[in-house]
């Protein structure tokens, strides 16, 4: 045995104290985890709601190109990333920035093609520290976020579009697909895709009156609907976070109990030695007294 | 006297979901008072109020950026933000 005893005994101690931390981390995710849950879930009925009206007036009306709607030669691109603000959730953030920075080095050839806005402090310092174009920031977010925390990057992001700074805009972030799975996405979000709000509404057509008209209707929606759109990706993301976290303390905490296991043969050995050789020197010193 | 189904609703959650007897906002062309089997329209809100008649009694919930979508039997108002 090379470790003595004591040595043992301490490395013990300092398995099941971190032990003991990963565990609590675990039980604080799991119950962050359900609560981003519901939020997400009381958070649908706006969206589901905008892209119906959005989608009534798509269809009734004959000239829908409205500018958020029509792909328009792309210069330059728009990038929204969301990422925590804290680690200790395994892939959650490295396997999202892996992906926004091939997208780039496949998509662009320089720096001036591109901008991000990014959510999150684990992705801008990434960002920031690899001289990326951080045009916006949002970091300290709670773990329950709400709209207005997210309202003046997101309406920013849609008004860049709207002004023709950049032609379209991706949103990244790790869509939520259940407690143990969370896929990394890249979405198109402007120009609202058609594919997006081709479906046919769910309450059927109603023939809207609309005031002042249909077309200035559709430009104060659009820009909301991209906005709750972001929203909701936070909100998916924040939800992820918490169950990669959680995934990511199960294992920590799985890893520790088998270690101390194993420490613990180790240090019954050692004992078992002890006094197996304290026995071998006892009956050694009474023999040579006989 | 009939009513009219109305749901105030934000990017966070379902404010306000009940069964009333009138609505009562300013829309992009003025104020509009709506009553039970309203026709179909859709306009955003100008003012920052809607005012809801309910069982005789008069409520105000304050709401911002919103727009309102009126159907027959149903209203529903969805504001960025928006309290009692």
């Amino acid at each position: 045995m090379g470790q003595s005893m004591r040595d043992i005994k301490r490395s013990i101690k300092a398995k099941e104290d971190i032990r003991k931390t990963t565990k609590a981390l675990k039980l604080v995710s799991a119950a962050k985890l359900r609560r981003a849950q519901e939020q997400a879930q009381a958070a649908r009925p706006y969206a589901e709601k905008l892209r119906d009206v959005i989608i009534n007036i798509a269809q009734s009306t004959t000239n829908a190109n409205h500018p958020m709607l029509v792909s328009r030669p792309i210069k330059k691109t728009g990038y929204l990333i969301i990422t925590s603000d804290r680690g200790q959730a395994g892939g959650y953030n490295s396997n999202l920035l892996r992906m926004l920075v091939s997208a780039l080095s496949k998509r662009h050839q320089s720096k001036d093609e591109y901008v991000i806005f990014v959510i999150g402090r684990k992705g801008r310092d990434f960002l920031r520290k690899r001289n990326y174009p951080v045009i916006n920031e949002v970091t300290g977010l709670s773990d329950s976020p709400t709209f207005a925390d997210v309202k003046e990057i997101a309406e920013q992001a849609v008004r860049f579009y709207a002004e023709e700074k950049f032609d379209e805009l991706y949103l990244l972030y790790n869509e939520f697909v259940n407690p143990v799975v969370q896929r990394p996405t890249e979405k198109r979000l402007l120009p609202l895709a058609g594919d997006d709000l081709a479906g046919s509404s769910q309450t059927g057509k109603t023939v809207y009156e609309y005031e002042p008209s249909q077309e200035e209707v559709l430009s104060t929606l659009l820009p909301s609907y991209a906005e709750a759109l972001i929203y909701s990706a936070l909100l998916d993301g924040k939800a992820s976070e918490h169950a990669a976290r959680m995934n990511a303390m199960s294992n920590a905490t799985d890893n520790a109990t088998e270690m101390i296991e194993s420490l613990k043969l180790q240090f019954n050995r050692a004992r078992q030695a002890a006094i197996t050789q304290e026995i071998a020197e006892i009956v050694g010193g009474a023999a040579a007294l006989e | 006297m009939s009513k009219i189904q109305l749901d105030i609703v934000t990017p966070e959650k379902v404010v306000y979901s009940e069964q009333v007897e009138m609505v009562i906002t300013r829309a992009a062309n003025g104020d509009v008072g709506i009553l039970p089997k309203h026709a179909p329209f859709v306009s955003p809100l100008k003012g920052d109020t809607v005012r809801i008649k309910k069982d005789g009694s008069e409520e105000v919930i304050s709401v911002s950026g919103g727009f309102i979508e009126v159907r027959p039997d149903k209203v529903t108002i969805l504001a960025k933000s928006a309290g009692v």
